[in-house]
């Protein structure tokens, strides 16, 4: 029996973090579908204000499609390079229950969690939530242990959050394999034996076999963020 | 070569500069390029090289010139509006032979346009990057992995050759992440010594001059006929382009960089429907593929080029088409990228034997005028 679902279900208010192209976004978008399922009305807030391109923000059809709700950057999908953020956020965070989930899809980087510095009180008055990191082993900076133990430092010292969980996503896009997953298994539980952070789930395609492997663990997935042409 | 990793094209590019020998970098921060700059600022100088920011393009682009003529490998990248500022430098450069990787990550014009991926910028980078008779080499990486291995490619066709060589990528390629395979670094101390540089003689050679200025009408036009005759070799042995189901294909599309990507999609639905048709993706827009086109005259009936822009390969296209087949357009411009679906209606067009040059007016069909 999988106890992935927990990552999700009993929580008031997410806040995705993590490196650029960990997978924040496709993990924010997996996890509001996967709340719309169980009968509950997710909102994203998108607070990438760094990334110009392929943000929450710019899969409005698709969530409009799930009937999920997005809040993204006030200029975020006018192409308009002005970093600023809805003023309801605060109220939106403060007023997150478990029927109506709030997920924080933050920027990549320390420099996109600069960001949500702002909402820190906001958040801690949130009584239950779970401050996530996403991990991708096969991005350049968190390949080793080093890489993303200095994450994890400078992310908590700018965010100024303690992090609750790690979620392995190690993913290549289109050529993310079974095997590749695999291979990131030692790195992702190194890295919670030494951050003391415990790994509550990884994430593994819909349909992969590897369900069955790491039972407990596997968090299915679909590949939601694109291009546009495929 | 290593394993897979995932990366953005900015921080690839980036990436297989310094592998590929790449010591030096002078620019000025740009949306959608900006991740190249951080990403130089963030490992050149741990791998023993200058990163600076200048305090503007035009400052940045004579650091460049000033770097290559001592005869290391240097860079600078920006995207469409700060490379009409470079454009003078760029021509100071070719004037003097230097070599020199320019970056242009390509968005929406002109001015200051948006921010949003296009293919503006062709003719400048074909056609008149600066002012004066040069030219400069242009490759258009389609996918993050040629964003790498173009950036080796442009290094060593610009030492050859002694000229400035650009990368001419749009939005999307510099945004985008994916899998991507680095090349083994080189060692810059490796690179074949350039004799003509200005490196200091120790009084043990003839001093060497670097410099644009020929104020002697003959001594000009020496300096451009002889860059003229490169430029006839260049044309003549370094064209590139990739060619996919070509060779029965009664309808060739001609697409680079990510136009490319959207045609490939929509090649594959038309196959689905049993129509052939195949694409000619050039690698390098100067010199532009000529050989390759050519070539598809003696099978295709029909030519279509596809754009981020309203029409501006398709001249040379239509310059090296023979046998007066028809060559049409499709295209969007401003950062609207056209769909896989819209360009298989083009490619139908094409093949009923259809001439045109379509620009659809998207926010007007969608209030239904």
């Amino acid at each position: 029996m999988s106890t992935a679902h927990l990552l999700y279900e009993s929580y008031e208010l997410m806040v995705i973090l993590g490196h650029y192209g960990s997978g924040k976004t496709n993990l924010s978008l997996n996890l509001a579908k996967k709340l719309k399922k169980l009968g509950r009305e997710p909102l994203i807030i998108d607070l990438d204000i760094v990334n110009p391109y392929f943000r929450s923000t710019d899969y409005l059809e698709l969530t409009r499609e799930e009937g999920i709700e997005v809040l993204g950057p006030v200029f975020g999908s006018s192409s308009i390079e002005a970093p600023s953020l809805s003023p309801g956020i605060d109220t939106m965070i403060k007023n997150a229950t478990e029927q109506k989930p709030v997920i924080l899809d933050v920027g990549g980087d320390p420099d996109g969690a600069r960001a949500l510095v702002r909402y820190t009180p906001a958040i801690e008055q949130v009584k239950s939530k779970l401050i996530a990191l996403v991990v991708n082993t096969r991005r350049p900076e968190t390949q080793c242990l080093e890489g993303n133990l200095a994450m994890i430092d400078e992310l908590v010292s700018t965010a100024t959050l303690a992090i609750d969980a790690l979620v392995g996503n190690t993913h290549l896009a289109e050529l993310t394999t079974d095997e590749i997953i695999q291979q990131s298994l030692p790195l992702l539980n190194e890295l919670s034996e030494v951050s003391k952070i415990p790994l509550v789930c990884v994430t593994v395609p819909q349909g992969s076999s590897l369900q069955d492997s790491l039972n407990a663990f596997a968090l299915p997935i679909e590949r939601l963020v694109k291009t546009s042409w495929q | 070569m290593g394993e897979k990793i995932l990366m953005k094209g900015n921080e690839a590019l980036a990436e297989a500069a310094i592998r590929a020998g790449c010591r030096h970098f002078f620019g000025y921060p740009i949306t959608p390029q900006s991740e190249l700059a951080a990403y130089m600022a963030k490992y050149l100088p741990k791998a023993g090289g200058v990163y600076l920011q200048a305090e503007s393009e035009v400052a940045a682009i004579n650091m460049v010139y000033g770097a290559s003529a001592a005869g290391v490998r240097v860079m600078t990248s920006s995207s469409s509006p700060g490379i009409s500022l470079k454009g003078e430098g760029i021509s100071y450069m070719i004037g003097a032979d230097l070599p020199g990787l320019i970056v242009n990550i390509n968005r929406g014009g002109p001015g200051l346009g948006s921010i949003q991926p296009s293919q503006a910028d062709y003719w400048m980078a074909t056609r008149a990057t600066g002012h004066g008779d040069g030219q400069i080499i242009v490759l258009a990486p389609s996918t993050v992995q040629e964003m790498a291995d173009y950036a080796r490619l442009a290094f060593e066709l610009g030492d050859r050759y002694r000229m400035p060589a650009m990368i001419l990528a749009d939005g999307l390629l510099g945004q985008m992440m994916e899998p991507v395979e680095l090349p083994e670094p080189i060692d810059p101390k490796s690179l074949p010594a350039k004799d003509w540089a200005v490196t200091g003689t120790q009084g043990k050679r003839k001093n060497n001059k670097v410099n644009s200025l020929r104020l002697a009408a003959q001594d000009l036009e020496d300096a451009v006929l002889e860059r003229y005759a490169r430029y006839q070799t260049i044309k003549e042995t370094e064209q590139l382009a990739q060619l996919e189901l070509v060779d029965d294909a009664e309808v060739v599309v001609v697409a680079y960089g990510a136009a490319s990507r959207i045609v490939r999609s929509a090649i594959m639905l038309a196959r689905e429907e049993g129509i052939k048709v195949g694409m000619i993706r050039p690698i390098t827009l100067w010199p532009f593929p000529t050989q390759a086109i050519q070539a598809a005259c003696k099978t295709a009936k029909a030519f279509l080029t596809v754009e981020l822009n309203t029409g501006q390969m398709v001249d040379d296209v239509r310059l090296a088409v023979t046998q007066g087949l028809p060559v049409s357009f499709f295209g969007h411009s401003g950062g609207v990228v056209p769909t896989p679906t819209e360009v298989l209606v083009a490619i139908k067009k094409a093949l009923a034997g259809e001439l045109f040059h379509i620009l659809p007016f998207r926010s007007k069909l969608e209030a239904g005028d």
